[in-house]
């Protein structure tokens, strides 16, 4: 059979196979609704904070108000000791207080810079980061509109208090997610996980189906019409999510599809190489589904999406790159969409997947020829 | 009854041994998860992350401003631009993730009191790495800030040195993080990834536990046979858990500073209600493949679903309402706690209760779902008896 045949053979059995729309298909379109909506929020809102006003005076409680009327925080306990404050952020039931000492207001005014103390749980980074970066926001003002009164008492004219108070300015710019959100940073990630996941199910369970009769004759041409037949789902589910994610979620896309495309493609037939050898070890399709699903968190966890290549360890860095191509793939990918990365600044992980595929495609094939030409053994 | 529990055991006991998949999936893919991602997160920290200056200013304090930056550890200067543009392209090709723009006259106007502007950019779309310079450059700068103050106050209104100071910080702020004060990503990740992916190998291999062969005999003994299996897949996962407990603590030097006994127990909890729940599916559904594949979506986004990072306070009202029915929502915040903080007793007892209760529930159904396959099974055996005999 002719190369353009057995693909359009193969295409005849993945398009109409209603196990394979289901996982190919249905399967990452669902998740990206499902991870969508957790993130559908960009703040952290209504922190539950407790507060200790051990000074009761109205420059005391103007700070409290403060905070209750920011839209993160929500007021939830005024306490009456440090111990009771301390208690209800151990409780988890406040993630944040604020303690105000005895004669704070007096203190201003006598200059003796009386300390407003922040308790922060940290425990959870992101809702510790979240509450303590407002609060200092909050108390920074507060600090330098108190500053600049103390200036102004000493007969300054106000606008010349207000410079001698804030010196420099300076204006914060952030590019590409100005509101820095959860939704920017990892649903595109997500996205590339299902295309890794997908394509390892999707070939490998295709392989082992007819493993015996993929080992007999030209199995190159076999495997590349199975992979060619397999992406026609994986890419269509992979961009219908982002298209999803962009209407639904407001992901902006900046980027050039195509390139995001001829991205996608690379990745395809880097990450059939473990998919073949995977399939070759296990010869079982049950099995193969259980590891696949396994491979999923330590694959995301360690592909320098979450903590960047350069955060991560160099020795480690290179150990996964010879053995998985998501690391070429899922970052860039999420900047190609996100930020408009050209072809340029992607093209050495390109070449790279390149190279990934093929070194391992040969050892793949191998592989799994060697196994399914194999006579099984009598518990088969 | 005790017989076929102890004969389920040491079937299972013996393929464990004989096909090694379940050795794999439970204790050596996530011990090898658990020193990945323990090595990975080492350092704990973002550091070093690339930046690039433009200054037209030049001046002594626009050097001293760029000198604090790249005295910090946080950042990494690696680019003097000589105008925006070049900004904007190396932010574009992601070759910088900050970038600060001080500009012309900046000393003159500081001194003249004119209060000029800085410019400080960030690339939004890694939001750890953008949250961590920004809080630093923030930090930085509010700093040099009172700094200046306070040398204006000296200069401009002849103010003694420690008046001015006084003057300057009219309030002061402290701030103390509890149980993670330096915000290791390490102390806050991987404890829940090391163990999120051991209840998804117990989920998945226990979800293609129950064998269609294996379902004949009394009903004594289907019991006895599924309690069996509960009890080798709990023991297994608890293992596991342990392991990867004892791993990020001992190796990782997570600190842990808890009561240890709660943190066995709990995760002997965790994995009895993942394994009640996974055979519950596993007698219900049959294709083991299906049973699979529920099971894994149901367990292996666990992470994000009961708001191990993005907190459930934080997310649509159905899904808060839906992570309760987790029983990771019972157990990966608590395992956090008692490694960083330490909980106390009664926390940790209503969450054991909770997965207790949830396993006691899921088990109940699971014998339902004996029974029902057992029925099942013979309605199909006597349709599959009665068209032989048509064919024959």
């Amino acid at each position: 059979m002719s190369f353009p045949k057995m693909i359009l053979k193969d295409i005849r059995n993945v398009l109409f196979d209603k196990d394979i729309i289901v996982i190919l298909l249905l399967g990452p379109i669902f998740l990206t609704l499902l991870f969508g909506g957790v993130y559908l929020n960009s703040y952290i809102e209504d922190i539950p904070i407790a507060a200790l006003d051990e000074d009761g005076s109205s420059m005391s409680r103007m700070i409290i108000q403060q905070f209750n009327e920011d839209d993160r925080f929500k007021l939830k306990y005024n306490v009456k000791t440090r111990k009771e404050l301390e208690a209800i952020i151990d409780s988890e039931k406040a993630h944040m207080g604020i303690y105000i000492p005895p004669n704070f207001s007096q203190n201003i005014i006598e200059l003796k810079s009386p300390e407003v103390v922040i308790l922060v749980n940290g425990s959870n980074m992101v809702v510790g980061n979240n509450a303590y970066a407002q609060a200092a926001n909050i108390i920074q003002t507060i600090s330098a509109g108190t500053q600049i009164k103390l200036i102004e008492s000493r007969g300054i004219v106000p606008a010349i208090a207000e410079n001698i108070g804030m010196p420099f300015r300076f204006n914060d710019r952030v590019l590409y997610d100005p509101k820095m959100t959860y939704m920017n940073y990892l649903i595109v990630g997500f996205i590339a996980v299902f295309l890794q996941q997908v394509m390892l199910s999707g070939i490998g369970i295709g392989l082992i189906k007819n493993g015996e009769d993929i080992a007999r004759g030209d199995i190159f041409k076999k495997i590349m019409a199975k992979i060619i037949a397999t992406s026609f789902w994986g890419l269509s589910s992979t961009f219908i999510s982002i298209y999803i994610a962009s209407r639904l979620f407001d992901i902006q896309i900046r980027g050039n599809m195509e390139i995001a495309l001829i991205m996608a493609i690379t990745f395809i037939f880097a990450i059939s190489c473990p998919a073949i050898i995977l399939a070759a070890i296990v010869k079982d399709k049950l099995k193969f589904t259980q590891v696949a699903f396994m491979l999923s968190l330590p694959t995301f966890a360690t592909c320098g999406y979450v903590w960047t290549i350069d955060q991560m360890p160099e020795a480690m860095v290179k150990v996964i790159k010879a053995f998985w191509p998501l690391i070429y793939f899922s970052r860039p990918f999420d900047e190609i969409i996100i930020k408009g990365l050209k072809f340029n600044d992607i093209k050495q992980n390109i070449i790279q997947m390149l190279i990934y595929t093929i070194a391992w495609m040969p050892i793949g094939i191998y592989f799994f020829k060697k196994r399914y030409n194999k006579p099984e053994k009598a518990e088969a | 009854m005790m017989k076929s529990i102890s004969t389920a055991i040491k079937a299972e006991w013996d393929l464990a041994i004989k096909e090694k998949i379940i050795f794999i999936v439970i204790i050596i893919i996530p011990l090898i998860t658990n020193l990945l991602i323990g090595y990975e997160f080492s350092k704990g920290h973002i550091d070093n992350i690339p930046m690039a200056v433009y200054d037209q200013d030049n001046s002594s304090l626009s050097r001293m401003i760029v000198k604090q930056f790249r005295e910090n550890e946080i950042f990494d200067i690696r680019y003097y631009l000589d105008n925006s543009l070049e900004m904007k392209k190396l932010f574009d090709e992601s070759k910088i993730r900050v970038g600060i723009i001080i500009p012309k006259d900046f000393n003159k106007d500081v001194t003249e009191l004119k209060s000029p502007t800085l410019l400080m950019i960030y690339d939004g779309s890694h939001m750890p790495i953008a949250a961590a310079a920004k809080s630093r450059a923030s930090e930085i700068l509010m700093t040099l800030k009172t700094g200046i103050s306070i040398k204006l106050l000296e200069g401009k209104l002849n103010l003694p040195p420690d008046l001015a100071k006084k003057t300057a910080l009219a309030v002061r702020f402290s701030n103390k993080t509890l149980y993670n004060p330096t915000g290791s990503y390490k102390n806050f990740l991987n404890m829940g990834f090391g163990t999120a992916i051991v209840q998804s190998a117990i989920a998945l291999m226990a979800a293609s536990a129950i064998r269609s062969h294996e379902m004949k005999g009394k009903k004594k003994n289907q019991i006895g046979n599924l309690m069996g299996k509960v009890a080798f897949y709990t023991l297994m996962g608890w293992l596991s858990l342990l392991t990867s407990i004892f791993l990020q603590n001992k190796l990782f030097k997570i600190p842990f500073r808890g009561n240890l006994l709660h943190a066995v127990l709990l995760s002997l909890g965790l994995a009895l209600s993942v394994t009640a729940f996974s055979i519950m599916i596993s007698t219900w559904i049959r294709e083991k493949s299906i049973a699979t594949a529920v099971c894994a979506i149901i367990f292996v986004p666990n992470t994000i679903m009961i708001g191990y990072t993005w907190p459930v306070l934080s997310m649509p009202k159905p899904y808060q309402f839906l992570a309760d029915f987790y029983p990771f929502y019972h157990y990966a915040d608590n395992l956090r706690d008692l490694f960083l903080k330490g909980i106390p007793p009664i926390q940790i007892y209503g969450d054991i209760i909770w997965l207790i209760s949830f396993s006691v529930i899921t088990l109940f159904m699971a014998m339902l779902g004996t029974l029902r396959y057992k029925t099942a099974f013979y309605k199909k055996a006597i349709k599959k008896e009665g068209e032989n005999i048509v064919l024959s």
